[in-house]
């Protein structure tokens, strides 16, 4: 598994390559549509991590977001966070509340960054509604 | 290029994700796509809808894809054929989820992500190229757990009349066994598929009963005096069933080898024909013209469905054209 830390942050060229098309208005509807959703992703993710839940069902919640989240990472190209969010869903099948526990906290660090990138990249193609 | 129109049903729980399935699938040219966020939804396009191809994802809350699956190859749907080509597209490929995948005959599985044009290239692929898939009661046997979980009760289903009749050859056996009287009179009620009908047969099937279900709409909307658009909307919906039976007829028989079958099968396929045409132009305003259509109908499907095709013999049970 590659490190989380040398992986771009954003790769436009994927979302490219993904969608087929390298138009502005591809770009906006992509990235705001991940922007919105991802966040809503990324929250529950979070709050699950404070409640400290281990139950089989919390687990296969977490397993489940992450999977969904490292979905839509693959599509527009986040690469960083679907790393981490391969790693997540990985130790929450495998029970692993260790790992569960401390590639969590990254989440704080890495979705900020994603999210700035994410902001500037809508703003240079006239996105305004940031 | 497809030479007809198709309809695409996806299916994913997550909204960029569906969006951007719903996306790809509508730029294919001759496909309409369907878009579904949840297992429930899909279940219903599937139910109101014929649907040609199913993308789905696998890990989903309420029905998952997998049980979308189940159901679809065990021909619970009314207006969706259970031998449509299936595609999974998931993010992970678990050896147990692949198993059970081929056991359902998914026809291929994408590993996400996938590009627009790769996907654009499989949806081409499988709505060009017939695999063979099993009868429905084939899969209903193979896993009765979904089903005691998921199936729409038989009040809900809207095709309630099935004018051939799939036979199990022990079942069938039993039912001969029990009537001494008169079980050629009983046979004779109904077009027998040969017992190891591929999907092609079945197929007809399906078709010969959407267009029934369909026709049985466009009257009952059209004798209530419905809206003009909905008698509208009904009578394309009969057209386009029209149209898929030719389509499916013509593909199968360019396969099959069974002259004698054919033979008799496209007579009466001609017959329907101008009234196929006539059903699409005719003037709805023109109440007697409609009715007089309707009535032409019912004739070639008692002339077509009363008269068996395919007759057994009575030493073997062999059946022949």
């Amino acid at each position: 598994m590659a490190d989380t830390a040398t992986l771009p942050v954003l790769d436009l060229n994927m979302l490219i390559a993904m969608y087929g098309d390298g138009s502005a208005e591809t770009i906006i509807l992509a990235l705001s549509g991940f922007r919105r959703e991802a966040a809503h992703y990324v929250q529950q993710l979070q709050d699950a991590g404070q409640h400290n839940v281990t139950t089989d069902n919390a687990l296969a919640d977490t397993a489940r977001l992450c999977h969904s989240l490292k979905s839509m990472c693959g599509l527009v190209g986040a690469a960083k966070l679907m790393q981490l969010c391969m790693i997540l869903e990985q130790a929450a099948r495998q029970h692993d509340l260790t790992t569960l526990q401390s590639e969590r906290l990254k989440l704080a660090e890495v979705w900020p960054e994603l999210l700035s990138q994410l902001d500037l990249i809508l703003l240079q193609h006239g996105y305004v509604d940031v | 290029m497809l030479l007809k129109n198709f309809n695409v049903l996806v299916v994913d729980d997550v909204v960029l994700m569906c969006d951007f399935l719903y996306g790809v699938a509508k730029k294919v040219p001759g496909c309409y796509a369907f878009k579904a966020l949840d297992g429930k939804t899909a279940a219903e396009t599937l139910e109101n809808e014929a649907i040609d191809l199913l993308i789905t994802d696998i890990e989903m809350k309420g029905p998952t894809g997998l049980e979308l699956i189940y159901r679809v190859r065990s021909g619970s749907f009314a207006s969706t054929s259970h031998d449509i080509p299936i595609i999974i597209f998931s993010g992970n490929a678990y050896l147990e989820l692949i198993q059970q995948s081929i056991s359902y005959d998914v026809n291929d599985f994408l590993a996400k992500p996938i590009t627009a044009d790769q996907l654009i290239r499989k949806i081409q692929h499988h709505l060009q190229t017939e695999k063979q898939i099993k009868s429905a009661a084939h899969y209903l046997a193979l896993n009765s757990d979904f089903s005691a979980k998921t199936t729409v009760p038989d009040e809900n289903r809207k095709v309630s009349v099935a004018i051939v009749r799939e036979l199990n050859p022990k079942a069938e056996a039993e039912a001969v066994d029990t009537d001494t009287s008169g079980k050629k009179a009983d046979e004779k009620d109904f077009l027998f598929w040969p017992e190891h009908a591929t999907t092609g047969y079945f197929q007809i099937d399906r078709r010969l009963r959407n267009f029934a279900f369909n026709i049985s709409c466009f009257h009952n909307v059209f004798v209530g005096n419905c809206k003009p658009v909905a008698i509208e909307s009904e009578r394309k919906r009969a057209c386009e069933a029209c149209d898929y039976l030719f389509h499916i007829a013509k593909n199968i028989r360019h396969k099959e080898r069974r002259q004698q079958f054919w033979l008799l099968f496209n007579q009466r396929l001609e017959k329907l024909k101008p009234l196929a045409a006539e059903l699409n132009s005719v003037n709805i305003k023109h109440h007697s013209q409609v009715l007089l259509l309707l009535k032409r109908l019912s004739y070639w499907w008692m002339q077509t469905c009363n008269r068996p095709i395919i007759q057994k013999n009575d030493d073997d049970g062999a059946e022949h054209g």
